[in-house]
């Protein structure tokens, strides 16, 4: 899977989660450019893009994700494993 | 050994001297004796034994992970980190909350058996146990999530989970975050002491001069009313609450500042527990404003973990049950839920504090989502300006409000003599403004009119704060002016702390969580 393609598909998965079909992520967009991505998000963000891209993020993953790029690499790490 | 007393100091000199005249390579080691040293004169070798115990249980068990890790053993590194957390967490229910059990165990059975009685255990814990206990698992955590590489040296994990200027009341440290700062050696540099002397300094202000001041007016509300001597009622319930609440918040933030400030004299920087927490409009971003790393600890290692495993597990069958959105909140204030219980147990074994300082902030912050649709509908309707200055002024003490109703339980005897207590605010007596009534508090006229300056200064301060260091721009001012600055605040220590001989400092409240 390249970069662009999980791009796409995580892009989807913030506008499904936040309800907004204008948000566009990078690598660096953090929980402070998205108004609703806040701790509570948090995880239900994670489980989305677990249930996308069929893959289990490990704890360890999950509280040092803090930006979009981060989680981008971890994806396509593991796709291409 | 208090941290605001004579020999602390003589005691911080002294490690200092001989941190900077040992070679780098041993630095660490010299906050590991003297924190041995510290470890002992505060409780004594058998309490130290129980700290050793616990930390070398985590060293051995995170090698153990280490090693499982390699031969890809996923279900023995598993049980290896669950089994070191769990006697983790019991020791410390047993050593400190022990009653808590005892308690509730003799309200049921004496349900079925009136003559039972299960008595005390009565054990005391070690100092800094709440503290230590809950670094060493997050240190074992993150050793299994491969967040941090296990420590081969049980000196050097003993040295970061009992560095004993984090033994009082924290602040809670990450191991990765913190080990290379403790164990390489740092080289003198004088502005990093001169600001951390600074910020010493202003911390024994906050908890000399003003929080034993207020400590006086608690004491004499509260506990007049424990010992019967009189009832407070009406005006004095509120000013008893707002004077435990700034007590808190000065006693605290002070112990941080003298905890920060001595720790950066050795060139250390611990993680910041508060930052300006009144200034917040809801309760959610005041708990991300006070006691910031207890409520980072809990986030990392509680509430994302359960709700993590909770929507794994259930996320799908809430969904279809409650819909999109519901589905995924119910499951979400179960893990809050389970969060905020923590909060307030950590407090303290007692329903008291589980309620006060836990499920009371669960009950506000849930209610808050969910009157979210109702209260913006109301703005609108209302054509409330909610970007407006007044408007967030507003929120802002409605915050304060809530947070100083809650921890006022804190300080009663128990929840229901609190709730009588509050029963009686509403018998007014507003005229003790003015009739002389509150220099009968216990503080004198002088007294009182300090305590209220120290508090308007520190309303000063914290409006600098929210631009950025205040020691920074202090630093920018001409020589005159900053020593005038510095001699002036230590004059105020030396002449206005209430402290040396016949008088007791009280203990630092988080010391006793």
């Amino acid at each position: 899977m390249t970069r662009e393609q999980a791009y796409e598909r995580v892009n989807k998965v913030f506008r499904d989660i936040f309800d907004d079909e204008s948000i566009i992520v990078i690598d660096t967009t953090t929980a402070d450019n998205i108004e609703d991505w806040d701790s509570l998000e948090h995880i239900n963000l994670i489980v989305a893009l677990e249930e996308e891209f069929g893959m289990k993020f490990t704890m360890g993953e999950v509280i040092g994700m803090y930006n979009v790029g981060e989680a981008v690499d971890i994806i396509t790490a593991r796709a291409t494993r | 050994m208090s941290i605001v007393s004579f020999w602390f100091f003589v005691f911080v000199a002294t490690v200092l001297l001989v941190y900077y005249s040992t070679p780098f390579r041993a630095r660490w080691f010299v906050l590991l004796i003297a924190s041995t040293v510290f470890f002992y004169l505060n409780g004594g070798w058998t309490l130290y034994a129980m700290f050793i115990a616990q930390t070398l249980l985590a060293w051995g068990g995170s090698l153990l992970i280490n090693k499982y890790e390699s031969s890809k053993n996923d279900k023995l590194k598993n049980r290896t980190a669950l089994v070191v957390i769990a006697v983790e967490i019991a020791a410390l229910v047993l050593m400190k909350e022990s009653s808590f059990f005892i308690i509730n165990a003799n309200i049921i059975t004496r349900l079925i058996n009136p003559s039972s009685n299960i008595s005390y255990l009565g054990w005391i814990a070690p100092l800094g146990m709440s503290y230590y206990t809950l670094m060493l698992i997050s240190y074992t955590t993150n050793v299994l999530w491969g967040k941090a590489e296990s420590q081969k040296n049980p000196l050097k994990l003993m040295l970061y989970a009992g560095f004993f200027l984090q033994m009082v009341s924290g602040p809670f440290t990450c191991y990765e975050k913190i080990s290379a700062q403790l164990y390489e050696g740092h080289k003198f540099n004088l502005r990093e002491f001169q600001f951390g002397l600074q910020r010493l300094l202003w911390g024994l202000f906050k908890k000399l001069v003003i929080a034993e001041r207020l400590a006086i007016i608690v004491t004499t509300i509260y506990d007049g009313e424990l010992e019967g001597t009189w009832t407070p009622t009406g005006t004095y319930i509120i000013i008893g609450a707002f004077a435990y609440v700034f007590q808190l918040y000065t006693d605290f933030s002070g112990c941080m500042d003298i905890v920060l400030g001595v720790a950066q004299m050795f060139g250390i920087k611990l993680p910041e527990n508060f930052r300006t927490p009144f200034y917040s409009t809801n309760l959610s971003e005041f708990w991300r404003r006070w006691h910031i790393t207890l409520g980072l600890w809990l986030k990392d290692y509680m509430m994302y973990p359960v709700q993590k495993a909770l929507t794994t597990k259930f996320g799908k069958a809430a969904k279809k049950k409650f819909g999109r959105v519901w589905g995924k909140n119910v499951i979400l204030y179960a893990s809050m839920l389970a969060t905020w219980f923590g909060i307030g147990f950590w407090h303290g074994g007692s329903w008291k504090y589980i309620c006060a300082s836990g499920l009371f902030f669960f009950v506000m912050i849930v209610g808050g989502l969910l009157l979210e649709p109702v209260f913006s509908r109301l703005t609108k309707l209302l054509r409330i300006d909610t970007e407006a200055w007044s408007w967030t002024l507003f929120a802002r003490l409605r915050t304060a409000c809530l947070f100083t109703l809650s921890v006022s339980f804190g300080r009663a005897l128990s929840l229901s003599d609190g709730l009588k207590m509050w029963s009686r605010v509403f018998e007014l007596n507003p005229w003790i403004f003015v009739d002389g009534s509150l220099y009968r508090l216990g503080l004198d006229r002088l007294d009182f009119w300090m305590m209220i300056f120290g508090l308007a200064l520190i309303y000063i301060i914290s409006q600098y704060q929210q631009k950025g260091s205040v020691r920074e721009i202090v630093a920018r001012q001409n020589l005159v002016f900053r020593w005038v600055l510095y001699l002036g605040l230590f004059i105020a220590v030396l002449l206005f702390g209430m402290y040396g001989e016949g008088y007791n400092p009280a203990d630092f409240i988080y010391g006793g969580f």
